[in-house]
Order: structure tokens, then C-alpha cells, then sequence
């Protein structure tokens, strides 16, 4: 084709967005334009409310941030003191124990 | 008419075979790589969001679009259909991608570099380099 280079581009670009788009609504449920975090991981307050003891909060947040305030109970664990905190935080918690709240199985 | 006027029509329009093959080999490594990535464009937005420097938003955005944009440029390479644009695209991308890499190399992120999507992800930098 005898188009400039520029609008060589263009046109790829513009082809481009047809099955871009086509892909963003067919999987428009699976991802969140809003968070990282998909919608089926997020809790709400009230849900963390009604967890209580059955679960460990770690907290990532900056020493200044957990020092402030944190949730009663919470271990602090962020990536500035990683491998300070992790030992305390493995004592706690280790890979593998059910942390599940809709089980409501208690991490021993 | 004849002579060099002929020469030049011929050289410029019949492809040399060394470029044919390069033309095909980096073709496929886009197409390769787009069609990865189109698989799950959940796992490259996070991928993307990784570098932190664009809003998340935008990362899905370019998680959508951009695979289908290799995969194009991919077919244009291959097929010489649209070819300097082509070209021109998949080196801007790979120009921006280095960019991006280094600029994540420098603030000390260590990420996955989400290219070829799950397959990528113990990859190291300096070997991705290579």
C-alpha cells in the first residue's frame, strides 16, 4: 500500500482498538477498570466486622502508618522491614492454614 | 525506460531474502507474545500496573489493546500489508518497553516483565536482555 508511514500507523492503531475493545467487553466482568483488586476480593467493613478473631491482619502500611493506628491485633509487615518482620509474622501465620473467612475456620 | 530506472523499480520492490527471514522471525515473536497475552489480559494489566507508572485504568486500557497491536503489526510484517507502519510500531513499542524496564530497574522494582505473559515470570532482567 502507498500510504505515508504515518498513516500506515494510524490506520493499524485504529484496526487495532476493534478487537481491543471486542476483548474489553467480553471480559468486562472478570476485571475491575476501578481497582487491581478484583470486585470478588474485596470486603467490605462490615465483613471484616463479622470475621473477629478468626482472622490475621497483616499490615503493609510505613512503621509511621501502623504506629499511628492499626487494627487491634494486627502484625506489621511492610517492605521496608521485611525481614525483620517476617520471622514474628511466620510465628503467627504459616503457608497453608486455612485463612478462609466464609469457611470460618480458625487459624491455630 | 531500460537500465537503471528498471534496476531501481526491482530493488525496491523485490524483498532480499536476509530480511524476509528477520521480517518473519520478529513477526512471530509479536504474534507469539500478543497472543499470550490476549489470553489473559487480567494477568498482563497487572502486569503492566506493576512498572507504576501508569494509572491503573489506562493499564487495562493497554491490556486490552496493545496484544491485538502486536499481533497486527505481527501480520503486517509477515504478510507486507501496511509494512512501514508496521515497523514503525513494533520499534516504538519496543523502544517504550526499554524505557519502562529501565526505568523500573532503577527504582528498584522487581517485577515480572509481563511480555509473554505467565511464561515470562522468572525471568530475570539481564537474560531477558540477552
Amino acid at each position: 500500500m502507498k500510504f505515508s508511514l504515518a498513516r500506515q500507523a494510524l490506520i493499524l492503531a485504529a484496526l487495532a482498538l476493534v478487537p481491543g475493545m471486542g476483548e474489553a467487553v467480553y471480559f468486562r466482568h472478570k476485571i475491575s477498570w476501578q481497582s487491581p483488586i478484583p470486585p470478588s476480593e474485596l470486603a467490605t467493613v462490615a465483613q471484616a466486622r463479622a470475621w473477629g478473631e478468626n482472622v490475621i491482619w497483616a499490615d503493609a502500611r510505613p512503621d509511621e502508618d501502623f504506629a499511628r493506628d492499626h487494627v487491634p491485633g494486627a502484625l506489621s509487615l511492610n517492605e521496608d522491614r521485611w525481614n525483620e518482620l517476617l520471622p514474628q509474622f511466620l510465628a503467627a501465620w504459616s503457608p497453608g492454614s486455612c485463612t478462609s473467612a466464609t469457611e470460618g475456620s480458625a487459624n491455630s | 525506460m531500460s537500465g537503471p530506472s528498471t534496476l531501481n523499480v526491482q530493488l525496491s520492490t523485490r524483498p532480499q531474502f536476509p530480511w524476509r527471514i528477520v521480517d518473519v522471525i520478529v513477526a512471530g515473536i509479536f504474534i507469539y507474545a500478543g497472543a499470550i497475552k490476549v489470553l489473559d489480559p487480567v494477568q498482563f494489566a497487572n502486569d503492566i500496573d506493576n512498572y507504576k507508572i501508569l494509572p491503573w485504568p489506562v493499564s487495562v486500557a493497554l491490556a486490552f489493546y496493545l496484544p491485538w497491536l502486536e499481533i497486527l503489526c505481527g501480520l503486517g510484517l509477515i504478510f507486507r500489508f501496511l509494512y512501514r507502519g508496521a515497523l514503525s510500531i513494533l520499534t516504538a513499542l519496543i523502544l517504550v518497553f526499554t524505557l519502562a524496564t529501565v526505568a523500573a530497574k532503577v527504582r528498584g522494582l522487581d517485577i515480572t516483565c509481563g511480555c509473554f505473559g505467565h511464561a515470562s515470570q522468572h525471568w530475570s532482567f539481564p537474560g531477558l536482555t540477552c
